[in-house]
């Protein structure tokens, strides 16, 4: 049985549940909001509301999309911090530990690991705080941490005041390309977009599958097993025949582009990874 | 150069730096999160310039000693969870990548450390097994014996305990704090020598050997192109070239 965490309102939960349910795969679903109230566990068992327990060692694979810490009392962070125990160091096969996803809390952290690799380039990046500065060439400026920002607006002459640590980044133009890596599947697909930040634009974007070159692919595979991760969604730009890297997402909102291609490729790969069993 | 970014009441961090400025005379600087949150900065990814900053680089700092404990509480005032949440985040991003680029970081931030999992007690009773130590079953009050670890040397206020606790076991302390990837801390045991418990840092029993020792780890760590620097002479009546190397010219 596969274990699926997240949010109820999660549309990523929801496409992987629903290619579970064609799949006749069994699957059971921890709705984070309601752990420690009608879910529930122990060290020997899941419970459902109506259905007979589940024990841990029936199950096969874990897929942790915990974006955020619900509202809890001591006993439901009780339980929170015990299926940590849980994800963290006693099932065999989770995707992805959440020891794993916390490079993603620095964005500069993970910028100076994806530097040692060599198919792309980093952008010109500045960690500014308590400055105001006067921007002469275009940049973007962006949430140093996993926090998400809207990254909608370039700068090109003028000035900006930084306050709380955040990145000035130089703006590329050019090709967004997503890549998903879970294990050794990689599915990579381009986004034309009229906006700077494609997640917030007003028209609809055009998502194609893109090929990349084996190299990169290769380094995307090894950037993964550096940061502990076994499925990312890596954020690359391809401008001037020069890939340029921008950050590796943990918890990959992947539904949205799945949904514009001709097959659920990376559903397919996930659960490929989560039936297999981990030695 | 040997930085410390902590809250204004870690007195073992406090005492440490007041010993290496004024006794051993080496470059120490204090920052609280207050004035270190306040701080212009301006690092560029891949480059070792600092720009306008009352800071060194992270290139030019040899030790950084850091203590997470209080970053969170002078934060602004009056901001909504959300605001809070990504204020803190914000901090800690910038922190985890700064704790990287420094020589020797007490303790180290490597990003698996920010897991809730890692900390769990069960966590560290497990992995406490796993490196051979005895964990104590008493949930409440009980005798406990506070041992400090700084890097390879354990010290404890009861000089007897590390007898009862044997070769053994200390090899197993050890052994566990570089499994948590720990430089510095405190381990808390039962009288017959079970673990009750492990702090990420020096609180209690910070007495004058447990200050020198982390001052001479420090020291131990600060390089000056080459050679490593010891402490300071307080006499001087010694050569540096002796009179038998130094012949006399006829």
């Amino acid at each position: 049985m596969i274990l699926v965490l997240g949010q109820c309102s999660d549309q990523v939960i929801g496409a992987f549940m629903h290619h579970c349910v064609k799949h006749s795969v069994d699957f059971a679903f921890v709705d984070l909001n309601q752990l420690g109230k009608s879910i529930d566990m122990d060290e020997l068992y899941w419970f459902f509301p109506g259905q007979s327990p589940v024990s841990h060692s029936d199950i096969t694979g874990v897929y942790n999309r915990f974006l955020d810490w619900p509202k809890q009392n001591k006993y439901q962070m009780d339980r929170l911090l015990s299926l940590f125990d849980w994800l963290d160091h006693r099932y065999e096969n989770v995707i992805n530990r959440p020891k794993d996803t916390m490079s993603n809390l620095s964005k500069p952290y993970q910028l100076d690991i994806a530097s040692q690799f060599y198919s792309w380039s980093i952008p010109k990046t500045n960690i500014i705080m308590n400055t105001q500065v006067k921007i002469k060439s275009p940049f973007i400026c962006k949430s140093i941490s996993s926090e998400r920002s809207i990254v909608n607006q370039v700068y090109r002459q003028e000035e900006k005041a930084f306050y709380e640590p955040a990145l000035l980044q130089a703006y590329i133009p050019g090709l967004n390309i997503r890549v998903h890596a879970c294990d050794d599947v990689i599915v990579a697909v381009g986004i034309q977009s009229d906006a700077v930040d494609y997640r917030y634009s007003r028209f609809e974007n055009d998502i194609f599958m893109y090929h990349l070159p084996g190299q990169v692919e290769k380094d995307i595979l090894a950037l993964n097993r550096t940061l502990g991760l076994r499925f990312s969604g890596v954020d690359l730009i391809y401008h001037n025949k020069k890939y340029y890297f921008l950050e590796a997402n943990p918890s990959p909102g992947y539904a949205y582009f799945e949904s514009q291609l001709s097959r659920p490729y990376i559903s397919e790969a996930l659960l490929s990874s989560l039936s297999r069993t981990v030695h | 150069m040997i930085l410390f970014l902590t809250h204004e009441k870690d007195i073992f961090a406090k005492q440490c730096y007041l010993m290496l400025k004024y006794q051993y005379q080496v470059p120490t600087r204090w920052l609280s999160w207050q004035v270190f949150k306040k701080q212009s900065q301006c690092h560029m990814l891949g480059h070792q310039d600092i720009f306008n900053a009352m800071l060194p680089s992270p290139q030019q700092i040899d030790v950084l000693y850091i203590n997470l404990n209080g970053l969170n509480e002078c934060n602004k005032d009056n901001l909504d969870m959300k605001d809070q949440r990504y204020h803190l985040h914000s901090w800690l991003g910038f922190l985890m990548w700064y704790a990287n680029q420094v020589k020797y970081c007490l303790n180290p931030l490597k990003h698996g450390v920010f897991s809730p999992g890692v900390w769990s007690k069960t966590n560290i009773r497990r992995q406490a097994h796993l490196c051979g130590l005895s964990v104590s079953e008493h949930r409440r009050k009980r005798t406990e014996v506070i041992c400090s670890i700084l890097g390879n040397q354990i010290i404890t206020d009861d000089s007897t305990f590390l007898r009862t606790l044997g070769h053994e076991r200390i090899k197993s302390s050890f052994k566990l704090f570089n499994m948590l990837e720990l430089r510095f801390g405190q381990l808390f045991y039962d009288e017959s020598g079970a673990l009750c418990k492990l702090s990420q840092s020096i609180q209690y029993q910070i007495s004058v050997p447990v200050i020198i020792k982390a001052c001479q780890y420090m020291l131990s760590k600060l390089s000056y192109y080459g050679f490593q620097y010891l402490h300071v002479l307080n006499t001087n009546d010694g050569w540096t070239i002796g009179s038998k190397e130094r012949p006399k010219i006829m």
